[in-house]
């Protein structure tokens, strides 16, 4: 009898204490001999159309989280080692809430990663609701951050900010080549993401100095827009800007290269600059392209070259080649940050350890930008912007000054 | 000029719909299948042309009659796949089968070739400047590649015997039929017609596209917007079809505000249902 009433009391406060043990497991450095974690959850495309951008977001952070282990893990936490699991979205939106559950129900303590901004914003629907902060990694989408969550982040320039690059970086393009008439030609993907673009660009150019002379929007999937080009080119207009989709960027520079006689002197589109170089090569030279950071560019900060050559050694891929698996790191160093001013995993203390982050150089900042760091909003202070120009059928950057090779050349396909 | 410099854009660019609208016109109105791959087989034609182009260095047109065998051999499989398990289960049946084509040849693509939009810019066939607009000759190819494609089927279908049978199947199947007229054999040979027709119309106008992966969708769309508009197995009306849509797209684009350009082309399709419907049976 004695032995029952002794037995029961400890096997309650045995199990209490593995409960308890359990919950802290991830957190408490009084967790005893246990190795301590901090579960990422990357929530993002594996598979699909998109699935090739999750990989490159994991490699980032695989790196990134390799390196912190490597020197100690998070030191606030008791050594806490950082340890990631896949959730895989599918290039589905639909797969946004349900793999954020899935990902809350794995125990993770943060979700990062994202490049379809609906999965994005369904997902963070979801860790919102149960205190998970969400760094999301690739997806542009203004209201991902303007719904006013305190514990979601963007890492990407949103619609407007990238809107406002395109404004500095025309104006920076058309001072440099002297140009006195800034007439435009402009052509807007009849989309969200075209026409939040074009809401943003003409917000940037409320006080100058582009004279847009011509406009013209399109449906997605035109197949043929010599009609949009012939518009964009009506009276001459010295800078063409289309606000579209790559394929568009393609598209327009193929026509004006082979089959228009363009007088502008300045044009900008959304496209790869290595499919452009390639498939045009000098026929697009002074063609304006956005563009990730490379070890090419001049004043890149050493910690850049360092990452580069650790990511080529790690994964045989050029970082130049991949500048979302950039940012997958940079994020994860934000995150380490934040850990390490959290003394916690608990989703409301790295949110707001978050919102004061300030990622040097030497602490994993990768870009030229002095330190990293979010608005109250959640959104990037500066989000890095890197413009190259095709010269002599290569890339070659151009803007920021900073990390400029070359100066701006007229356009002359 | 800018009038000029629109017409021409129109006429060039219609005339690559009036070309795929030829087949998907014969597929349908004579092979009675709604093909939904027609579209994907224009995107394999142009992704044949690009690496006849890109990876072999030579201009896709000089590998024009091997490409038309290759389509036409696949264009006859296609048709017995249609024959064979399609039309088994219906037009519903047929219509899942190039659905399920059109998906599996867009993923080949995109497994093949890359996500990425790609062109060919070592193509060079010399140009003409026209109303300031430099035309490439690849695109004076293709427009007088479909002239004569359009009329060499109407001839074929009036004149030869041939052609009749198949005009006699495009009308009515059953008595076709009464009259000894083989009618599987005449709808083999118009969806293998309309395949092939499709690939080379691909390849005809690789040299000045930009090829994508879904590029076969949005061909698909057009090609039913030029059976209304022409009428079902009218292959000289989907000539005129297709160049009709790509001026007014062209003169839309150019001159009215770009709800327009969205609009323009779809309310020619409803006036022309509303003026002038055709019944299409499959």
């Amino acid at each position: 009898m004695n032995r029952r009433r002794v037995t029961i009391p400890m096997v309650l406060l045995a199990a209490g204490s593995l409960a308890l043990a359990a919950c802290g497991s991830s957190s408490s450095p009084a967790a005893g001999t246990q190795t301590k974690t901090v579960v990422i959850g990357l929530v993002t495309d594996f598979s699909g159309p998109q699935g090739v951008l999750g990989t490159m977001e994991f490699q980032g952070d695989e790196l990134a989280i390799d390196q912190i282990n490597a020197a100690g893990g998070i030191k606030s936490l008791g050594g806490a080692k950082l340890v990631i699991k896949k959730f895989d979205t599918q290039t589905d939106p639909t797969q946004g809430a349900l793999q954020a559950t899935k990902a809350i129900a794995a125990g993770v303590n943060v979700i990062l990663g994202g490049e379809v901004s609906d999965t994005v914003i369904a997902g963070t629907n979801v860790s919102h609701r149960a205190g998970i902060p969400w760094l999301s990694t690739g997806a542009e989408a203004a209201e991902i951050t303007s719904r006013g969550l305190n514990d979601v982040f963007q890492m990407t320039s949103t619609t407007n900010q990238v809107a406002k690059q395109y404004h500095d970086v025309l104006a920076y393009v058309a001072g440099k080549l002297g140009i006195t008439s800034n007439t435009m030609g402009l052509s807007v993907s009849d989309t969200t993401y075209g026409n939040q673009l074009d809401t943003g660009f003409s917000l940037a150019n409320t006080s100058g100095p582009f004279q847009v002379v011509n406009k013209v929007s399109y449906p997605l999937g035109t197949a043929d827009l010599s009609p949009i080009a012939a518009r964009m080119l009506l009276n001459h207009p010295a800078v063409l800007l289309n606000e579209g989709y790559p394929t568009d960027g393609v598209s327009l520079a193929q026509l004006f290269a082979t089959k228009f006689h363009p007088t502008a002197k300045i044009f900008y589109a959304t496209a790869q600059a290595t499919v452009i170089a390639s498939q045009l090569g000098s026929k697009a030279n002074g063609m304006l392209l956005s563009a990730g950071p490379s070890t090419a560019f001049k004043g890149m900060p050493a910690s850049y070259l360092a990452a580069a050559k650790a990511f080529q050694s790690k994964v045989g891929i050029s970082l130049d080649q991949q500048s979302l698996s950039t940012i997958a790191y940079v994020q994860t160093m934000m995150l380490r940050q934040a850990l390490e001013m959290a003394g916690s995993t608990k989703g409301s203390a790295i949110a707001a350890a978050l919102h004061k982050v300030h990622l040097t150089h030497a602490e994993g900042n990768l870009y030229p930008v002095a330190t990293m760091s979010f608005a109250p909003n959640g959104s990037l202070v500066t989000p890095p912007e890197f413009y190259v120009q095709i010269q002599h059928g290569q890339p070659v950057g151009i803007f920021p000054a900073s990390v400029a090779q070359a100066s701006p050349i007229p356009y002359s396909p | 000029m800018y009038l000029e410099q629109l017409l021409l854009v129109g006429v060039l660019g219609g005339a690559v719909l009036s070309l795929v609208g030829v087949g998907f016109t014969l597929v349908i109105g004579v092979g009675k299948v709604a093909n939904f791959a027609h579209g994907a087989f224009v995107a394999v034609g142009m992704y044949l042309g690009y690496w006849i182009g890109h990876t072999l260095g030579l201009n896709p047109y000089v590998l024009f009659v091997p490409a038309l065998l290759v389509f036409t051999l696949i264009g006859w499989g296609i048709a017995e796949l249609f024959e064979w398990r399609g039309r088994k289960v219906g037009a519903i049946g047929e219509l899942l089968v190039g659905l399920a084509l059109l998906l599996l040849i867009n993923g080949l693509l995109s497994v093949g070739f890359g996500p990425n939009p790609v062109t060919l810019s070592n193509v060079e066939m010399g140009s003409v400047s026209v109303a300031g607009t430099r035309i490439p000759g690849s695109e004076i190819y293709a427009a007088v590649f479909t002239l004569v494609v359009g009329a060499g089927i109407y001839v074929f279908l009036r004149g030869s015997r041939w052609g009749r049978a198949l005009r006699a199947v495009a009308e009515n199947p059953q008595s076709a039929a009464l009259y000894g007229v083989r009618v599987p054999i005449a709808q083999r040979v118009a969806v293998t017609g309309s395949i092939a027709l499709a690939g080379i119309a691909g390849l005809v106008i690789s040299p000045f596209s930009v090829l994508t992966p879904d590029v076969g969708t949005n061909f698909l769309i057009t090609a039913f917007a030029v059976i209304v508009i022409g009428g079902v197995g009218n292959t000289v009306g989907a000539v005129f079809a297709g160049l009709l849509i790509g001026v007014v797209d062209s003169l839309a684009i150019g001159y009215l505000s770009t709800v327009w350009t969205t609009l323009g082309p779809l309310l020619i399709i409803l006036a022309f249902l509303l003026i002038r419907p055709v019944p299409v049976e499959i």
